[in-house]
């Protein structure tokens, strides 16, 4: 806590005298009064120069406290007593990171070089208030900071923090990988933001449960073309995807149902941009021109109807597709989402979606619930049981 | 005959059978009621619906479809020997029917009383698939859930009835197999063993194919 408030005072120090370090505002009426100014901002700059020198000394101390642990290309600094789970971590990170999703150590080197992540015991943290055993966070730093001095000062401005209780280091190398990823990501082309959003693939193979969860996301989107994909059009979910022009999206992608759900689901923007009446017209008297009009302002062409959990399932369905390194031949590959998905699972677009398609659609359905062996199962010990209470010897 | 004691094991049942009637026909109606909490947001309406969250709450009421189906099956098969027990079977030796036939109209008898429980829960699911309560592109399956819950019941009751209507010794040799396995799960706990002998039995019971298997599971009333 000292050091943190003799580094404020430095950094004050070191501000104040850049802020009144400037040039003469009007033009010297002699060399004295040249000299007195220049005696002046000799004066400054030493006080600068005083600043500067404490807060040097006060990023040394900091710096004295924790480990620089690099791994590959990516660099973590962490307290002494966290090194060696830290190191394990981050190796199992880059390891898996480099299994999954391909090679990117030129971009953390270019990345990380100024910003490296820290590794905080919550112990160390001012703010601490859970009195939680062991915790520790995971930060790092946003802007291109000249010094490294946001230990124990965590969910600061500029700092983005990833907390976990106990010490679980396969928690922890999660976490690294998570953040080492989304910082390739931020990296990445615009064309992947707009698709993506704040989403990176987490794994290159699902679960049922995933599956599940994007069949109710398809299924929950307010959307003809949806429901049409859903149903097996494999062509529709193309353009719920926006992976193929269409011409007129509103009267294209919706009908007048999902058109007026749409409208519910996005009424709060609409009327951000002034258009309740046309909510109002289209919600309450069901009238579908407003509708149409509503959603031609807030539907831009070639946006994708299906939201961006759908959009980060395809991409990982093309990732399992296209096996080692294709997430590096997504990110890598220059072009639309639909050259990329094709350049990750070495398939035609189609393919693709058509076999996202088919998880999707076959992910568990409550209805398979009841299904003939379960059925025979229940029929069979019920007989069964049946037949054992008639021979009951109670009687005798 | 079967009539009679039809009548007469209504009236030791019809109070179970009540209860139960009206918490299947609430099950359904609870349930949408706690999913619709959870999604509607202020100002929210039927159509701006998280459908995973919905579908989630919705399936975290399914144990009380599978609870209430065992509590069914158990009080109904208890309730039909309750009698003859407290009797030492005296009326039931008194009848001119084999021991088999007799157990098998008592048997037939409860299997009756689990209809209503049964037609309750096919109603208010029925109710909620109509309510207008379900979001966009989620479906009701009120049958599905009713069919389930039917065979559940009828499970749960045949196990209680044949426990109930075997000797006291077969009960006490069941019981006491169950209590020797935790037993036994205990010892080898004790002595740092790893072996796990109640997973096994719980894989064969609940597993596929297995006497509790239409227990488990998701029990949906509403999904994609």
């Amino acid at each position: 806590m000292r050091s943190a408030l003799s580094f404020r005072a430095a950094a004050a120090g070191l501000l104040a005298a850049i802020s009144t370090a400037r040039p003469p505002a009007a033009p010297a009426q002699s060399v004295a009064d040249y000299e007195r100014q220049l005696d002046t901002l000799a004066a400054q700059l030493r006080v600068a120069e005083l600043g500067r020198q404490a807060l040097r000394d006060s990023v040394s101390r900091e710096l004295s406290r924790l480990d620089s642990i690099d791994v590959g290309s990516a660099r973590i600094l962490a307290p002494h007593s966290l090194a060696p789970t830290v190191r394990w971590a981050m190796t199992r990170a880059r390891d898996s990171i480099r299994n999954a999703f391909g090679d990117f150590d030129d971009i953390l080197a270019g990345t990380h070089a100024g910003r490296p992540a820290l590794v905080v015991r919550r112990d160390s943290s001012p703010e601490r208030r859970d009195g939680g055993e062991g915790e520790y966070a995971v930060t790092r730093v946003r802007s291109k900071l000249p010094h490294i001095y946001l230990v124990g000062q965590v969910n600061q401005q500029g700092v983005e923090e990833l907390r976990r209780s106990g010490e679980d280091s396969i928690a922890l190398a999660q976490d690294i990988q998570a953040l080492l990823l989304r910082t390739v990501m931020a990296t990445g082309s615009p064309v992947i933001h707009h698709w993506m959003g704040i989403w990176a693939p987490t794994a290159t193979v699902r679960g049922s449960f995933e599956w599940a969860a994007r069949r109710l996301d398809l299924v929950g989107t307010p959307a003809a073309v949806a429901r049409d994909c859903y149903a097996g059009d494999t062509a529709r979910c193309l353009a719920g995807f926006g992976l193929v022009a269409v011409p007129d999206p509103v009267m294209t992608l919706y009908d007048a149902p999902t058109r007026r759900q749409a409208v519910m689901r996005l009424r709060s923007s609409a009327a951000r941009f002034g258009n309740s009446a046309g909510v109002n017209a289209c919600l309450r008297r069901s009238d579908d021109a407003q509708c149409v009009a509503v959603l031609r302002d807030m539907v831009l062409p070639g946006d994708p109807v299906f939201g961006y959990e759908l959009r980060v399932s395809l991409v990982e369905e093309a990732l399992a597709m296209g096996g080692p390194r294709a997430f590096e031949r997504f990110f890598r590959t220059p072009g639309s989402i639909g050259q990329r998905l094709e350049a990750a699972a070495g398939r035609p677009l189609g393919e693709v979606v058509a076999r996202w398609q088919h998880h999707v659609v076959s992910a568990q359905r409550a209805t398979e619930d009841i299904n003939p062996a379960i059925v025979g199962a229940a029929l069979g010990w019920t007989v069964l049981f049946a037949a054992l209470a008639l021979r009951s010897t109670r009687w005798r | 005959m079967f009539r009679a004691i039809v009548e007469t094991q209504w009236k030791w049942t019809r109070g179970i059978v009540l209860v139960a009637t009206i918490a299947a026909f609430s099950i359904p109606m609870a349930a949408i009621a706690i999913a619709r909490a959870a999604v509607d947001g202020p100002g929210g309406g039927t159509f701006s619906v998280d459908t995973f969250r919905f579908v989630t709450q919705i399936s975290s009421t399914g144990v009380f479809y599978s609870m209430t189906a065992a509590g069914l099956g158990l009080a109904v098969a208890m309730a039909a020997w309750a009698h003859d027990h407290r009797g030492k079977h005296i009326y039931a030796l008194a009848l001119p029917v084999a021991r088999w036939r007799y157990a098998l109209m008592r048997l037939g008898a409860g299997g009756l009383f689990l209809i209503p429980p049964v037609v309750g829960l096919l109603a208010g699911g029925s109710l909620v698939a109509v309510s207008g309560a379900v979001p966009a592109g989620l479906h009701a399956y009120p049958v599905a859930i009713a069919l389930r819950f039917a065979l559940a019941a009828l499970v749960a009751y045949s196990v209680f009835f044949a426990v109930s209507a075997s000797t006291p010794r077969t009960a006490g040799i069941i019981l006491g197999t169950m209590a020797g396995v935790v037993m036994v799960q205990f010892v080898l706990e004790t002595t740092g063993s790893h072996t796990d002998v109640i997973q096994p039995l719980v894989d064969g019971l609940f597993g596929q194919g297995g006497v509790l298997s239409v227990f488990t599971g998701r029990w949906m009333l509403i999904d994609a």
